[in-house]
Parts: structure tokens; sequence; C-alpha cells
């Protein structure tokens, strides 16, 4: 199993986050906390050790006389008024479908946020991100079913129609993965990066079957675990009736006898789903909701880099 | 360390509740929201996880309070560890006082007070200051600190014992809170030598019988450093009957039509306590000696808690001065014996002079008639001088008071004028406008003019002097209101007479209603109306019958002084009559002669039961001096009756210190009020309840939050 990152790191002193993730949080609007996370997170960019990871380009850098014109960032230009070019990695376009869950489990936490609102603010972050860098992006959210559907695009206005769609309120009665990835796989024809947003809370077989046929068709997979530090240690230290947030379902809990038991499974299923993971070449990223997003965008990317020097390594 | 009340100890056993407490885990009622049950199953709260304490820290802070307040109430002190030689620095002041009321004349009582207070005096430490009191309704010192001292150490407690048992046990009340007060006071005198009062000791050795006076304890201080002792005696049998002077009837039938011939029957109630195992009494009239009946007697059957008043007829009419009443059939035989005075009908002779006819109710003579007072003891003769009859000769033996209306001719004038100079005293009212010489006369004046006045409508008394002795007894609000009697008529008098006299009481109008004018030893009071109802409505009020009553004894022709007094209360001797200058000699009941004097003359020594005289050499009077009636309420008092009146009672039983250290008790419990440590303890107990408080609200707000946050 992954190890879950910690929000700060007890032994190294660790990386500043430029924003607070408790004042991003409690910023109401959506669109505008994916905004700062991705100016924080662009600001820092240049300083960063890891020069150029990214989805599909390497890196923003300023054009210098020489380079190719077609990948001066015109946008870029349009904004700041400074020529910046684009390199990628691969030249196709790239498309991102952001699956979010959006069930009635995503509406817990004990932080002062919920892991749904962490998960949208993740979710509109990346969208963000990657709108700006011109790649289309879209959005499939759901519960017990299939709630919302934005196919990837890169036009104006499609990121706001996505931070709306993300800014719904958790619905349903379950956390039900199996038909949004088996409606993505009917949908999403063109190979495409989706990045699947959840708490991952549910029987993992059927799971593990969908995302096999997923990935069989060429979609690359990265599962983002979002967790309430409450589910990570169940911490909890009176005996109350604890009750499903999705299902209703009330059972008499003592945490001191049942922390045990809660945590050994709820390692058994960490460690299962990053087997699936591994097993299918996902990537597996295990957030808590303590933890800065931009941390979040960090790993993500390095991650991404990482995987594509493997493959480049196999490559060769 | 010591404990005053060690048994509040055991309050720390309280300490198991909070134990209990923590141990019972409640079903709780609190859901916790959760976002998936998918790793947990059913966790039924089970028996065993009872037996985990939670909380701890509150456990503990809980617990320590408990023990804390349990502590406090214990009274802890550390015992005074006096360096040697310093013991005679510690002065013991003790009051030992010794009930001598009526009720321990009950058998066996005496001897056993005596037996106690000889107890303590032996008991007496040399460095000890003791005195030795009796007290019934007041305190008699038999021997006081200075007399303690000054005496020889082997033979203090023999001297006091000995005057212990020389002293009297009389008919007096039990003075409790007098006597406690008294000794209290004493004990809070600074003694030679000192800075400070050391406080002291006092022990009370009596029966504590339900009728001891404690009232005047009430909103009394209490001083710090006196604590006193209780020493209760209780008398076999129990049980007690009594007997009780009554009041008598102020109407009496008897006296009406029939003069002395039938004197008024004694009036006794007999009283039977609530505890009294027996019901059937005899009464009657005691032979000399008060041992037995000296004629018939009447069997009286009186239950258990009630009081029947019996009435007597004097044997052979009034014995001179008075009787006695003898209660057979009752163990007690303190209260069994009353005097009684004989009944003494007052004879005043009440002159009228006037023009007029008994019959005639238009004219004031009639109301008078009917308004002169009449009662067992005051009888009043009016007896009316007609303008044409001749001067009155009056009868020496009994006091005369005189009433003019109208304008008598001149010889009666000048007779009323020669019992002004007598000292007596004349009620003038006036009822015609011709001038008046005969009041000029009287007043020693040429000439009284008097103006007729009608008012439009009516006229009012105003301004009354309610300190004068004719109005004093409408002083109270209730009966003060004159407004309902009203004038049509009335006579304004020159100011002249206005001078040296007093205004009782004006009309409305601002005319002197009411005057009293001294003219030498006598006194005129001058009414400036009539009371007949063509003049006013006076005649017609009830207060008419009161206002002729205050002006006989005013005139000092009557005297209300009663003739049954308490033992041990100081006794005016009065009576009309009696010559206030000259030294009164009082004979008591034992024959003991003794000599009074000072205005009025006062007998203070009546400890003794039975029937006093007095005479002044010309006169003789009676009175008799009873048994306190709360002297029979012989069941004893409430046992917390003293602490509830704020007396801080050292009890034997309940004082470890009191068993403990050699300095007795009171030492210790003065050195737990020196240290006062309960007041630290109780300053522990609520700094930990606060702290309690506050972690038992952080606990109870914090939100089921995880205890290991992911970091």
């Amino acid at each position: 199993m992954p190890p879950i990152p910690p929000s700060d790191n007890a032994t190294a002193p660790p990386p500043a986050s430029r924003i607070d993730t408790a004042a991003l949080m409690s910023i109401r609007s959506l669109e505008l906390r994916a905004r700062a996370v991705v100016e924080g997170y662009r600001a820092g960019l240049h300083r960063s050790p890891w020069h150029g990871f990214s989805v599909e380009f390497t890196e923003y850098r300023q054009y210098t006389p020489g380079d190719d014109l077609r990948h001066l960032d015109w946008r870029v230009y349009g904004r700041s008024d400074r020529y910046y070019i684009r390199k990628f990695e691969d030249e196709t376009n790239l498309r991102c479908h952001l699956i979010v869950d959006q069930s009635h489990s995503m509406d817990f936490g004990t932080v002062g946020w919920t892991k749904a609102a962490y998960a949208a603010t993740l979710a509109a972050t990346l969208a963000r991100f990657l709108h700006l860098q011109g790649d289309a992006v879209g959005l499939l959210s759901f519960d017990d079913q299939l709630r919302d559907y934005l196919p990837a695009r890169q036009r104006v206005g499609h990121l706001r129609q996505i931070i709306i769609a993300l800014d719904k309120p958790p619905g349903g009665r379950s956390t039900d993965l199996i038909k949004p990835l088996q409606r993505t796989a009917e949908i999403i024809r063109r190979r495409a990066l989706l990045v699947l947003v959840s708490d991952f809370l549910t029987p993992l077989d059927e799971l593990e079957k969908n995302l096999i046929s997923l990935t069989a068709t060429g979609h690359e997979a990265v599962l983002f675990q979002v967790l309430d530090p409450a589910e990570i240690s169940f911490g909890f230290s009176k005996a109350s009736v604890f009750e499903d947030a999705e299902t209703g379902r009330a059972l008499y809990i003592d945490p001191a006898v049942a922390r045990e038991g809660y945590l050994q499974k709820f390692h058994a299923h960490q460690d299962a789903l990053a087997v699936i993971c591994n097993k299918l070449g996902a990537a597996f990223h295990p957030v808590s909701t303590e933890r800065p997003l931009e941390f979040a965008l960090t790993d993500f990317f390095q991650d991404r880099l990482r995987r594509g020097r493997l493959v480049r390594r196999g490559a060769r | 360390m010591n404990f005053l009340a060690p048994l509040f100890l055991l309050g720390a056993l309280a300490i198991a509740a909070p134990v209990i407490f923590h141990l019972i885990r409640r079903t709780t009622r609190e859901k916790t929201r959760f976002s998936s049950l998918l790793f947990l199953k059913p966790d039924p709260p089970r028996p065993s996880s009872r037996s985990r304490v939670e909380n701890w820290l509150l456990l503990l802070l809980r617990a320590a309070a408990l023990a804390l307040l349990a502590l406090a109430f214990a009274r802890p002190f550390f015992p005074a560890t006096l360096p040697v030689g310093a013991a005679s620095d510690t002065l013991r002041r003790v009051v030992i006082l010794v009930d001598s009321s009526a009720s321990m004349q009950r058998p066996g009582l005496t001897e056993a007070a005596r037996a106690k207070a000889g107890e303590w005096l032996r008991n007496a430490a040399p460095g000890d200051q003791v005195a030795v009191w009796t007290f019934d309704s007041a305190v008699h010192p038999l021997m006081d600190f200075g007399q303690w001292t000054e005496l020889p150490g082997g033979v203090r407690a023999e001297t006091a014992a000995a005057r212990l048992a020389d002293s009297v046990i009389a008919g007096g009340g039990t003075g409790l809170a007098n006597a406690l007060t008294t000794a209290a006071g004493v004990l809070t005198e600074i003694p030679p030598g000192r800075a400070a009062a050391p406080g002291g000791e006092i022990i009370v050795i009596s029966d504590f019988q339900e009728g001891s006076r404690t009232e005047g304890l009430q909103g009394w201080e209490w001083p710090r450093d006196v604590r006193v002792k209780l020493v209760s005696l209780t008398s076999d049998p129990v049980g007690n009957a009594g007997l009780q002077i009554a009041p008598e009837s102020l109407i009496s039938p008897a006296v009406e039509g029939s003069g002395n011939a039938v004197p008024p029957p004694a009036r006794v109630r007999v009283w039977n306590s609530p505890d009294s195992p027996v019901q059937d009494f005899q009464v009657g009239w005691a032979a000399p000696g008060g041992i037995d009946f000296a004629g018939k007697s009447m069997d009286v059957t009186v239950p258990a808690g009630q009081s029947r008043v019996v009435e007597l007829a004097w044997p052979n009419g009034p014995a001179a001065g008075g009787g006695a009443i003898l209660l057979k059939g009752d163990a007690a035989v303190f209260d069994n014996l009353v005097t009684v005075t004989a009944p003494v009908v007052q004879e005043v002779d009440a002159w009228y002079f006037g023009d007029e006819a008994l019959t005639d109710s238009r004219r004031p003579l009639y109301f008078l008639q009917q308004a002169l007072p009449q009662s067992r003891r005051l009888k009043v003769n009016l007896l009316p001088v007609p303008p044409t009859a001749a001067v009155p000769v009056l009868t020496p033996s009994r006091p005369a008071v005189f009433f003019v209306t109208g304008n008598p001719p001149a010889p009666q004038a000048e007779f009323l004028k020669s019992q002004l100079a007598a000292g007596r005293s004349i009620l003038y009212s006036l009822t015609t406008p011709a001038p008046a010489p005969a009041l000029a006369t009287l007043l020693g004046r040429e000439k009284v003019d008097i103006g007729e006045v009608k008012p439009a409508s009516y006229a009012m008394f105003s301004d009354i002097d309610f300190r004068h002795p004719l109005f004093a007894p409408f002083a109270d609000p209730l009966y003060s209101d004159f407004t309902k009697i009203r004038f049509w008529r009335y006579f304004k008098l020159t100011p002249a007479l206005l001078d040296g006299a007093r205004t009782v009481a004006k009309f409305d109008s601002g005319d002197p209603a009411v005057l009293d004018i001294p003219v030498g030893p006598g006194r005129v009071m001058l009414w400036a109306a009539g009371w007949q109802p063509t003049d006013s409505q006076l005649a017609l009020s009830s207060k008419f019958v009161l206002l002729l009553s205050s002006f006989l004894e005013w005139s000092g022709t009557t005297l209300t002084s009663p003739s049954q007094f308490l033992a041990g209360r100081p006794v005016p001797l009065a009576m009309p009559g009696l010559n206030a200058k000259a030294e009164v000699r009082v004979t008591a009941p034992d024959g003991s002669v003794g000599a009074v004097s000072g205005t009025p003359p006062l007998l203070q020594a009546t400890q003794r039961t039975g029937l006093y005289s007095f005479t002044d050499g010309s006169i003789t009077g009676y009175f008799a001096v009873n048994p306190d009636p709360a002297e029979s309420r012989t069941q004893p008092m409430a046992a917390d009756e003293l602490e509830r009146l704020g007396v801080p009672v050292w009890r034997e039983k309940s004082s470890a210190a009191d068993r403990g250290d050699g300095a007795g008790g009171l030492a210790g419990v003065q050195t737990e009020s020196r240290q006062k440590l309960w007041r630290w303890i109780i300053v522990a107990a609520l700094a930990v309840l606060l702290i309690e408080t506050l972690l038992a609200g952080l606990s109870a707000r914090r939100v089921p939050t995880p205890g290991g946050t992911v970091s």
C-alpha cells in the first residue's frame, strides 16, 4: 500500500505550502479556490526542482530567439505580454476526464471541511490547470448513478460549466463506482486520461473489473483517494451510535474496542486497492483532506513525470 | 490531626458515588455520522466494558472534592502543643450556672444539681477561675472569679459547694436567656493584666424544662470564644400538674345590687402536662401550712395536656388579705399551692353638682349615671347635689371625685374650691352660656367670660394630646378616631383661662375643648361642651365610658394595680391612700419584715411565694406572689432549642476533643476556632471543583474528532 502522504513531515522540514488549506477551503467559490491553487502552484513552478513535469508538456520557459514560434503560448502572451514556449512530451492533444464521486460518503469531514469539498477543489484545480494549458477537460460526476457528464472540451466557458457541476452538493444513497466506469467506457472511445476522485470506500471486486476494461481500451487512469483523517486513524474516543452517511444504517460502536478491527480492515482495503492499481498501471494517490492541495498536485505531477521516464526507459 | 466532628468523615464514603458513575457506561444516545460502516461491525455495549473507568482525571478531581468537603465538615485541627511551662498562660474561666427555679423543687433535682456542680468544682484545675451562680428569673452570684482566686486552692471547691447548698430554691421562673447572656458578658470582660478576654466556658446545670425562657437569646450575638456546656437533669416521676391564678372577670353580677355580701369566688386554672400519668385531682382551700385542705375539696378531672378553670367560693367570707388554694393528686408539689388575695371592692363617691333629675334623659346626669364604671373591684356611688342642697359631707374613708355642670351657687363653689385645696379633682363641663362665677371661684379668678359657639354644621375634636392620661388609652390608632363625636354647641373660653393650663384637646376650629387646669394641689378638668345629646354626641359614644374611667384613675381615686405577682419579679407597692413619703414595711410569707422606700416603693425580694402584706402605718395592703406558671411546663425543652438560638452548645458525646487532650474539650474547640483549617479546605474543594468544571466542560464540548489525526 502506498503510504498516505502526510500533511507535514515530522523529520524533515516540510515544503512550505503557499496556501493555507483551511483558509483556502473557507473560500466559498469553488472557482476561486481552484484559481488560488493553480496560481499558487504556477507561481512556485519555476522555483521547483522538478522542471518540466506535467501531463503532456514539460515546462513553460521564456522564449529565446530561434525557438519555434509554433510553440509560443499566445494566451500567456496575451495576458502577460511575455513570450513563453510550451514544451511538450507528446504533441498529441490530451483529453482528461475527471470522474468525481459526489455520493453522501464524501459528505463527511472532521477537519472543518468535507471530503466532497476537498475532492471538488482538487478536481477543479486540475481542470483549471489543464484548461490553462489548452488541454481538453471533461467531467463525469456520480453518486449511486451518473449525475453530470460534460465531454472533454477546451473551449471558453467549458471550465465554468465544469466548476458549476463540481459545486453541486453530494447526493445519492451509496457510492457505486461500477456504473460510472461502465458508462465512461461506453462514452469515451478515444484514449484519454481518466482522473478518478473518490474515497473508494466500496467493495473492490467490481472496481477492478471495470478498471481493467478501461485500461484495456488505452485509457490512463489516475486514482485520487480522498480520505478524512478520521477514516485513516479512526481516532474517535467516545462510544456512540455510528450512522452511515450514505445508507443511514446505525451501529453502536465503541471506538476503543472497534479501532483495531477497523484499522485492520481499512489497511487491507487500501493494500488491495494499491495492488489493483499497481497491477493495472494506474496511479494511486491517497490524499488526506488535511494535506495542502498544491502538494497533492505536486505528487500527481511528480508521479506523472516518474511514469513518463519509466515509459521512456521502457521504450528504449 | 484531631477532629471536632469526626463523624462527618463518614461523608468521605460518598467518594464511591463518582466511582460508580464513572464505571457506569451509559448507553449513549449520541450519534456520530461516519462516511461508511464498511469496515465496522456491530459492537453492542458489553458488560465487560463496565469495569473500565473513564476519565480518570475527572474521577480523581470529583473524589478529591468530596473528600475535602468531608474533611472540612469534620472540623480538623492540629493539637496545640504548648511548650513546657506555658500551660499556666492558658487561663480557663468557667461560670457554673445552677438552676434554682421553681421546677427544680421536683424530687431529687436540687440534690442532683448540687452534686453535678460539686463534680465540676472538684475537677477544676488549679489555674482555672470558676464562678458559681444560681439563676431563676434573675441571676444570683454565689462566688465570682475574684473570690475564687482569693481562696486557697484546697478550699475553693468546698466553699463554693457550701454556698450552693445554702442557696434558696424558690418559686422563680427559669430565666435561661438572662443567665446565659449575663454569664457570657462576664466571660467577655477583659481580666486584669491581660490584653484580651480569654473567653471561657459556661456550664449550665438545669432540668431544661419547656417553660424556660429563652426568648432573650433571639438576635443576641454570642461572643466568639465562649462555649456552653449543658448538664441536663431529669426527674422521676415525670409529668406535672399545677395551679395558676386565672384572671377574674371584670364585671361581676355578684357585686351589683348585693354589695359586698357575696364576694366573688376565686378562680384558678388546673393545668396538667402532656406527659402526666394522672388526671384526677382535688382542689380546695388550703389549711395553714399548705399541706391539707381547710375544708371540703373539689374533685377535678383534667386529662393530660389540658387545663380547666375552677371557681372556689371563699369559705366564710374572704380571710384577711387572702388565702391559699391547694391541688392534690400530683407528685410534683412545687406548683400545687397558689395564693390569692381577697377581693377588695374599692368604693368611690362621685358627687354631681347640677340642677336635674336622674331620669331626665336630655341632661348630663342621666348619661353620667349610665356611664360611670362599675366592676368587681370598683363601686362608684353617684351622689347628685342640687343647687338648693346643702354642702355635702364626705365620708373620710372613701375617695371622692366631683362632677360639675351648670353654675353651682356660691357655697357649693366654695366647697368645691376647698376640695381642690385638699388635692381632689373636679370635672367641670360647661353647659350654659351665662357668665360662670362658680368657675371663676374655683379657678381663683375675678371673672370668667364664656362665649357660646354654634358651628354652622358641627365641630369635632382635633389636636388631641394622647400623652395625657385622659386620652392615653386611645393612643392606639385603632381607637384614636374621634371624628364620629360631633358637637353642635360649645363654649369659647377667655384666653386668660389658658394660662398655666394644659390643652388636652381642641375643637377643629382651634378653640380649646378639654383643659387640664391645676389649682393648688387639686386639678380641674374643664370640658368646653356638654356630653348630653343636645350639645354633642359624646355621651352616646362608647369612648365616654372609658373617658370617665380614665378621669377616675387620673384623679387618683381608683387604682388598677394588680395584686397578683410572679415570684422573682419586682413588685410596686401601691394602693389608694398609701402615703408615698412614708417608709413602707413589708411582711413576707415567712414572717420576715423588711422596709422599702422609693416612689413608688418597689419590693425586689419576692423569691418566696405566698401572701405579702405592706403598710405605711395607717393602711394595709396585700399582694400574692405565686410561682411562674411557665415552671409548671416541666417536660424537657427541644434538644436543639439552644443551638437554634445560636448558643454554641458543646456536647460531651459529640466532641472527640473533649475526650482527647488534657486541656479539655474547650481547648480543642478553641484551637480549632483559632486555626480554622476548614476554611482553607473549603477553598481547596472549591478550586478542585472549578478545575473539574473546566475539564468536564472542555471534554463535553470536544467534537468527536480523531485522537490520532493524520499527520
